[in-house]
């Protein structure tokens, strides 16, 4: 994988996590229009009107690299509203609690946007509280990132208002990315063995690909004696063999087949994040 | 029906979050806008429950988490979380945390992790 695909895979899924995130509070409002690689030397907010609001998060750790959000002043009022279930008023500068409104989005927005980012790379990503402030100019928003940088920039329209999501990626970090998705590419790309009658055995594979099957995901396992098991009083702590931070098990059928992170979704619900399938579980063979 | 000290860098979120409780008949009694400050107002209001933001400067959620455990080992703590902060909710839930609500969130999940809260 090239640094420019790697670029341009990392602000897609950073994007597209950033647009849904605005879509919980405007469904219907907010639509991703652009991703792009920002050339050497250019303007990642050119075309984006001033005055506006810009708001910048940097990774913690895991990864070096920032993301800074910009909209209009009207965008900013305008998802302040929405977040507060309001009305947009006038054109006044942001009051206090409407800047807050649209810092808390960001540090959402940053949140999902790490998320994604962290699922490309394997591993997690934390960021910063962001700074939310208004600009008069564009000038000096984005700063100049060096030559050891690339920018890119994503562009949406909220509530008709332009938007403009840039991110600063390190190149170290471009290669780190380009390895970790190559990897993952050979995991899932593993041959498939192929054995018998070919038509037979995709007839077959047809008719279990239909089946329905039992997913279970194993958060850790411990061993007792039976007399402790069946004694456990309301209560008891048991302790498992896994730390909160390490991945966990999913079964097919009883069979391990692949190993996750246990992730939470935007209603609340545990759900699952696989990171790679086991080799002999990534292509249904028929026999 | 609880006293709850509310904590969130952002004062919008403190006021989502104060609104959901209020009209959920508890009563907010505090807010902090970072950990250190939320150990302090926990330690002079000892609240009931506190709702605990996880990303704050000066302090964050779960190092204050763990401090306001150290007060009081039975106090009732709900940490709010953004997306993509699930190693931290596990992290603050094995501290102690009583449960967790992740952000954008509706009223009625802030009210039953109270609820939950206070058991």
């Amino acid at each position: 994988m090239t640094t420019d695909e790697a670029l341009e895979q990392i602000a897609r899924s950073t994007a597209e996590a950033v647009t849904g995130l605005l879509q919980t509070f405007s469904p219907d409002g907010v639509r991703l229009t652009d991703v792009s690689l920002v050339p050497a030397g250019g303007d990642p907010l050119r075309g984006m009107p001033a005055p506006g609001v810009a708001a910048s998060a940097a990774y913690v750790d895991g990864v070096t690299g920032g993301n800074v959000f910009t909209t209009t002043l009207a965008g900013a009022k305008k998802l302040a509203a929405a977040m507060m279930g309001t009305e947009a008023e006038g054109t006044a500068p942001l009051d206090e609690i409407e800047l807050s409104a649209v810092s808390e989005a960001m540090n959402q927005m940053m949140a999902a946007g790490a998320q994604a980012t962290g699922a490309v790379l394997g591993q997690d990503v934390d960021i910063s509280p962001p700074d939310t402030r208004p600009f008069e100019s564009t000038d000096g928003v984005v700063e100049a990132p060096g030559s050891a940088a690339h920018l890119t920039s994503a562009s949406f329209l909220m509530f008709d208002e332009p938007c403009r999501l840039v991110q600063i990626i390190p190149t170290a970090f471009t290669v780190r990315m380009a390895t970790a998705l190559d990897d993952r590419a050979l995991a899932v790309e593993a041959p498939a063995r192929q054995e018998g009658d070919p038509a037979a055995a995709a007839a077959l594979a047809a008719l279990l690909e239909a089946a329905p099957v039992k997913l279970t995901a194993e958060l850790g396992r411990t061993h007792l004696a039976v007399a402790r098991a069946v004694g456990l009083p309301p209560g008891a702590i048991v302790e498992l063999d896994r730390e909160p931070d390490d991945p966990i098990d999913l079964f097919v059928n009883g069979r391990r087949v692949a190993i996750g992170r246990l992730v939470v979704t935007s209603t609340g619900r545990w759900a699952v994040r696989v990171e790679s399938l086991l080799p002999a579980a990534s292509h249904l063979t028929a026999y | 029906m609880a006293r709850v000290l509310v904590v969130d860098d952002a004062v919008f979120m403190r006021r989502m979050v104060s609104d959901a409780l209020s009209q959920g008949g508890h009563e907010v009694i505090g807010e902090a806008a970072n950990g250190a400050e939320a150990i302090e107002r926990f330690q002079e209001l000892r609240p009931e429950v506190t709702t605990l933001d996880i990303t704050m400067p000066e302090l964050d959620g779960i190092s204050a988490l763990k401090k306001i455990l150290e007060i009081d080992p039975a106090a009732r703590v709900v940490m709010c979380s953004a997306l993509g902060q699930e190693s931290k909710v596990l992290e603050s839930i094995k501290a102690g945390a009583k449960d967790f609500v992740v952000k954008p969130f509706q009223k009625e999940r802030v009210l039953d992790a109270v609820g939950k809260a206070l058991g």
